[in-house]
Order: C-alpha cells, then structure tokens, then sequence
C-alpha cells in the first residue's frame, strides 16, 4: 500500500488516486471493510439460496441469532478496550441462568430470581477483577480458572437435571417478536424482543464509550496505561468497573439463554466462550486494548452470525463452516496487520 | 505488492464462500433406473422390535416401516436434513447410513451440526425451516432441547424425527416422535452377558471374588442410565460384592484410562474385574488401562457401539474387550427414515405412527429399540444383517 512503491502519488491518473484511496479507506477503516465484508456475504449467499437467504424472515432470523452473542461480546468487548479479557463470560452466563431456574423453582418471584441471579453474574466480575488486580494474575488465567469453577456450581447446582423455565415471561422474552404486522400481501415476522433489547444496550455502551467521561477513560487504561495513572485515572478501580459490566451481561445473556431454551442445561454457553472476543476482534477490538468500539463488534457480530446463517441456509456440512469460519477469523487478523501497518506508516 | 495481497484476500474469502457448496449428491437422472424399497427389502424385520404396530397398507406393509409397501422412484426426490446437536462418531455413522440409504430410497440429504452449543441448534433449527427446503428432519437433541424444538417444529409443520433420545417435555411426554434405544436395558443387557459368559474365559474360579467397575460420564443423564441398569443388575446376581462408579470428567478415551487405572490399583485385593463402559471412546480407554497394567486375564470388559469395537476386531485384534450392547446405526438411521416417510407422505402424524407403542400423556410416537450383543464371532453377521434389512449392500 506504500505509496513509494507506486511512484509518486501525483503521477498518478485521478480514477486510481481514487480507486488507491478506497483501498486504503477499507484497510484503514475496520468496521468499513467489515460492512464491505458483510454485503459480499450477503451477495454471494443470496444467489447461491435462490433469495432465501435475504427473505425478510431469515433477515429477522439472522438478529434473532445475534441476541445471546450481543451481551456476551458487549461486556468483553468493553474488557478488551481496557486491555483485558475474560474467558469466563460462557461459564458465567450459564451459571447465572442456572441460578435463575433453581430460585424460581424454589419458589423466588421474578425481579428478585432476576436480581439475585444478575449479583452472581456481578460477583463472579469482582472475583475475577480481585484475582487480577490483586494477586496480578493474567487476566487469561484468571478467567480460566473462574470459568471452571462457574462451571462446577452449575453441575452443583443442577445435580445432572435440566431445570425448566416455566415463569410466562420469561417464556415471552425468550421468543416474543416486537413490532410483527402484516399490511395486504406484506408480512413482517417482527423483531425478537431479546435482540431488541441487546442491540439497545450495545448503542447505549456505544455511545457511552464516545461521549463520557468513563469511555475516554476505558480506551485511555487500555491504549496507554501509564498515561492514565500519570493524569490521575485509577486503573484497579476501572478494571473493577469493567469487569463486574461484564459479568452483568454474561449474567444477562445467560438468562436470555434460559428463556429462549425455557429450560437451563449444564451445556449453556459453554459453546459460546470465544464468539464475543472472536466477534469483537473481527469489528477492530485489538487484543492489546485502546481501539475499536462497539458499532465494529456489533458489524463483527453480524459478519459472524450472516456467515453462519448463510451456511447452514446453503446446507453447508460441518466440516465446510469450520473450515470456512477459520478463514474468516484469519482474513480479518490480516487485515489487522495491514491495518496497524498502514497506521504505523501514517505515523512515521 | 499489498494492494494485490489485499485483493487476494478478497478474492479468497469470495471464492471460499462459493466453494461451501453443498455436497449432497446431484441429481444425474437415473433415478428410474434405481431399484425400488420393495425390490431390496427383506422379508424378514431384522432388528425391529416384536411389538411391531398393525397400522397396514392395503398392499399389506406397515405404514413406519422397512415393510411399508412404497415405491419411494415414484415421487419426487425428497430432501431430508439429519441436524446433529453434537456431531460424535456415531452422528457420522448415521450420516454414512443416510448417504447409503438415499441412493436406495430417493431422497437428497444435508447433514448440520449444532457443535454442542444448544443456542446454535435452536437458531439452527429456525433458520433451516425458515429457508423452507427440507420435506423431513432427523435430529438428535436431549431433554433440554426437545420442548423448544418441538414448538418451532410445530409453528412450521415439517414433520421431524429424533434419534437416540427420547425427545420428551419436561413431564416425560414425548413432543417429537422419537427412535431411542432402552438405556437402563443397555446397562442390564451387557451385565447379563458378562455375567452369563464369565466362566466360558475364567473357568472354574471363585465367583465372589469379582467385582464391577462402571464406567459413566453421569453428566449425560442416558450414559446414566446405562450405569444403574448394570450397577442393579450385578448386585442382583453377585450380592454383596464390590461395585465402583468410574464417572469421568468427559466422555474421553483419556478420562477412562486414567479412571480405571486409579480404581484397580486402588484395588489389589479384587482378582477379577467386569468392565461395563457406558460408550465405547470409555471402553477403548478402559481397554487400554487393562493392558498397560497387564492384567488382561483377570478382566472382561464390555461396552455399547458399533463404531470401534468392530474395527480392532477387523485389524485383528483380541483383549479383554469381548462384546459390545450394539445398536448399528443403520437401525437408528432406517427406523426414522421410515417414520418420517410415512409423515412426509401424509400416512401418518406424530400422533399415529407406531400406534403400538404409543403411551399415555404423550404428543408424540416413541419407538425404543432393543438390541443384543455381538461379539468376535458375530459382529460382521450382525451389523450386515440390518444394512440388508435396510436394502443396502454391505
């Protein structure tokens, strides 16, 4: 992309200055290039299912899918900023919905089953914020290890049944579609009420990241710790911050989880452990902290989820969509690399 | 240079999308030339249960059935999808079977997987009736999965059948008709047969002096059942003898080697050990424990599959593992075809297919397979037996 390699930029015709710059738009711009990314998707599944893949319903499909993944990658998302990273939002999400069942069934109404399982959620964040804060163990392992022991309380808890969900609500909040209407031939399947309420929170923690004072402060702790101890902004009590955010959404996701199965499993969002980092470092997130944002993880996440629905639309068989998922996640890291290259060649 | 590395990217991930084509097989017109379900079917009903339901056909085959008297040439090409939740060596089995049976039977088949996470299998689920192509679904999924399931099936119409499980709500009434195997009686069956046989390996010897290890990953509620059916079994025939749960952290090879080791040297004064192994990836590991600790004399061990056993033995050879509870996958992969023919055709509904066993409280058909062990000297037999009850060549 260097421009010495080209030879001067002012020998060169307008309509490649033009077609340069778009290149170097995409490389430079992330969610860009992801948004770019995203259509081809589209494009090349559309005509390969015949239009079934962009049939309102499976569009609608597609933000249904999202709805679990959303929370989770929003709270790691935030963790990712500030330079750390949790790998127990999977075992938290699905201890915390665990936890939800076995109150209810104990007989707990709603709010308080709803409360008390969003402060394990919220303990667990403290747990892991203590382990690394206080005993400066690498966020990577302390997570792992809380991870296995949200784990073997939902074993514990469950004690090798699956607990159902029967409160109407929940049940309502794990499959009502907001907004559903049908005006003649025109049938809109309406959006799920989960989605909804997970793509609102991530514009909320959007905008929070660009116009507060907590947000400068996140990408400040991540981008360049020193200089946010030397201007006077405490980083354990940041992480703190952030980590308990996190363990509230996996704490959330989980009961979205739960209300969509109407049942809690051990399995929950084991599965699920690495979608909310993978999706965030596809929008921009870097691994070291500082950039990206949450309109990048929320085109990450549909990159993700548009890939996925696409395949198994198409009838792709396993095998194919992992090799195919491997891909992508190796075709938006090199982006990365032409991207950090590209700044680094801005600032020099 | 990079411009054209970035171009390439693009191109790659273009090409890579394109190249996920489905891999069913393409229809090359010689359908007519196929032989028909009649033609290749047995006589017999090899593997099905006795209870076999009366729901007849005017030709005199049973509507469900292998027997069912349908000529599959004369419609056209269905599309079955077999959606996994966890795709395992068995899930392959079945997916080798379907392939098989749809070059028999007329039908196009996609294989999904939900890769052990239950959102993925309920978004799954949504999008392949969304994208409205399958006539029929065969999925496998357990309790927790199967109230969810059953009302999206629902909201769409498409008819679907569940192997391995029974897919039933959270009272115990099946909601999707279901092709599941007794699991207690698996536990029972390969107890039985150690029990009945031992003497035919040790000879004369001092009964009291066996004991049993099962070993069970007891987080699967159906491997589960499968140690409590051989637990009540061997406390039933030698009272009062020593009984040791081997339960794994997972269903590994590894998890069993190191389970078992640990109970028998734990165990010295134990001459003779029954191994029941809940799955056969736990019998290879129990196996290979026996031998590392070179006591393959003292030991019997059995287990449940199709899927390993009969390869050792196809490489020749021979150990402590000398029979196995075995359910082939044609069997799993025949029956609910069949069903989901019958409901796809419009000759049954969830509620009347397999009218015989049909219980009380439940929405939905069952059919509980019942099998036998096979040993060295049957295994071929047996396993070949369904393929031709199926009207596939082995």
């Amino acid at each position: 992309m260097s421009d010495q390699s080209q030879g001067s930029p002012g020998t060169l015709q307008p309509e490649a200055k033009q077609r340069q710059s778009f290149l170097v738009l995409l490389i430079r711009k992330r969610t860009l290039m992801m948004l770019f990314l995203f259509v081809i998707i589209i494009a090349v599944f559309a005509i390969r299912t015949d239009g079934r893949m962009i049939d309102m319903r499976n569009i609608m499909q597609i933000l249904n899918m999202m709805a679990v993944s959303t929370f989770l990658t929003q709270g790691v998302a935030l963790l990712m900023i500030s330079g750390k990273l949790d790998l127990s939002t999977g075992a938290n999400g699905t201890l915390c919905g665990m936890f939800l069942a076995y109150v209810l069934r104990a007989g707990v109404p709603l709010i308080p089953a709803i409360l008390m399982a969003l402060a394990v959620g919220a303990l667990v964040g403290v747990v892991n914020a203590a382990l690394v804060n206080e005993l400066n163990m690498a966020p990577f392992i302390a997570t792992l290890a809380t991870s296995l022991i949200a784990t073997g309380f939902v074993i514990l808890i469950a004690q090798n049944r699956i607990i159902p969900i029967r409160h109407p609500v929940l049940i309502d909040y794990g499959s009502y579609m907001l907004f559903r209407f049908n005006v003649g031939e025109f049938s809109f399947p309406g959006v799920p009420v989960s989605a909804f309420l997970a793509f609102c929170f991530m514009a909320i923690i959007g905008v929070l990241l660009h116009k507060t004072k907590f947000g400068r402060q996140t990408y400040l702790v991540g981008g360049n710790p020193q200089a946010a101890m030397l201007s006077g902004i405490n980083p354990k009590k940041m992480s703190y911050i952030l980590f308990i955010i996190c363990g509230l959404f996996s704490s959330i996701a989980g009961i979205t989880l739960v209300s969509r199965l109407q049942s809690a499993n051990m399995q929950g969002l084991v599965a699920q452990r690495f979608q909310g980092i993978t999706a965030a470092v596809l929008g921009g997130i870097s691994l070291g902290g500082g950039t990206g944002g949450m309109a990048g993880a929320f085109v990450g996440l549909l990159v993700l989820n548009t890939f996925s629905n696409g395949m198994t639309v198409q009838g792709t068989g396993p095998g194919w969509q992992h090799i195919a998922s491997g891909g992508l996640l190796i075709f938006a890291l090199t982006l990365e690399y032409f991207q950090r290259r590209q700044n680094e060649k801005i600032v020099a | 240079m990079k411009k054209i590395l970035a171009i390439l990217l693009v191109l790659a991930m273009v090409f890579s999308l394109v190249a996920c084509a489905n891999n069913g097989p393409a229809d090359d017109g010689s359908t007519n030339e196929q032989p028909t379900a009649n033609e290749t079917q047995p006589t017999d009903n090899n593997g099905q249960d006795e209870t076999t339901p009366p729901a007849t056909t005017p030709g005199g085959g049973t509507i469900g059935f292998v027997t069912d008297d349908v000529d599959h040439w004369a419609r056209e090409e269905l599309h079955i999808i077999y959606f996994n939740f966890n795709p395992t060596g068995i899930t392959g089995q079945i997916t080798l079977a379907l392939e098989q049976l749809s070059e028999v039977y007329n039908f196009r088949l996609t294989q999904q997987t939900a890769n052990n996470d239950s959102d993925a299998f309920i978004n799954g689920l949504q999008t392949i009736l969304i994208a409205g192509d399958a006539d029929g679904l065969i999925v496998d999924i357990t309790e927790e999965l199967a109230t969810r399931s059953a009302d999206i099936l629902r909201e769409f119409g498409i008819p679907a059948v569940c192997i391995f499980n029974a897919a039933v709500d959270f009272d115990g009434n099946m909601v999707i008709p279901s092709v599941n195997s007794d699991q207690f009686g698996n536990g029972v069956t390969q107890l039985t047969y150690l029990a009945d046989h031992y003497r035919d390996f040790w000879g004369d010897m001092d009964s009291s002096e066996i004991a049993l290890i099962v070993v069970d990953h007891s987080l699967n509620l159906n491997l589960h059942e499968r140690y409590r059916g051989a637990r009540a079994t061997f406390e039933d025939r030698f009272p009062g003898q020593p009984v040791f749960h081997g339960d794994t952290l997972a269903t590994s090879s590894e998890d069993a080697f190191s389970t078992v080791t640990s109970l028998i040297t734990a165990n010295p004064q134990i001459q003779y050990w029954f191994i029941v192994a809940t799955l056969e990836d736990l019998g290879l590991g129990a196996t290979r424990a026996v031998e590392a600790l070179g006591i393959e004399d003292r030991v019997l061990i059995t287990s449940s599959g199709t899927s390993i056993l009969p390869v050792q033995w196809d490489e020749g050879w021979e150990g402590p593992w000398i029979a196995n509870y075995a359910v082939p996958a044609f069997l799993f992969a025949g029956t609910a075809l069949f069903g989901l023919f019958a409901m796809i055709d419009g000759r049954a509904t969830m509620e009347t297919l397999w009218p015989d066993t049909f219980l009380p409280g439940d929405r939905a058909a069952r059919f509980t397979l019942s099998a036998h062990m096979m040993t060295r000297e049957t295994y071929q037999d047996h396993i070949a037996g369904f393929m031709r009850a199926f009207g596939v060549e082995p």
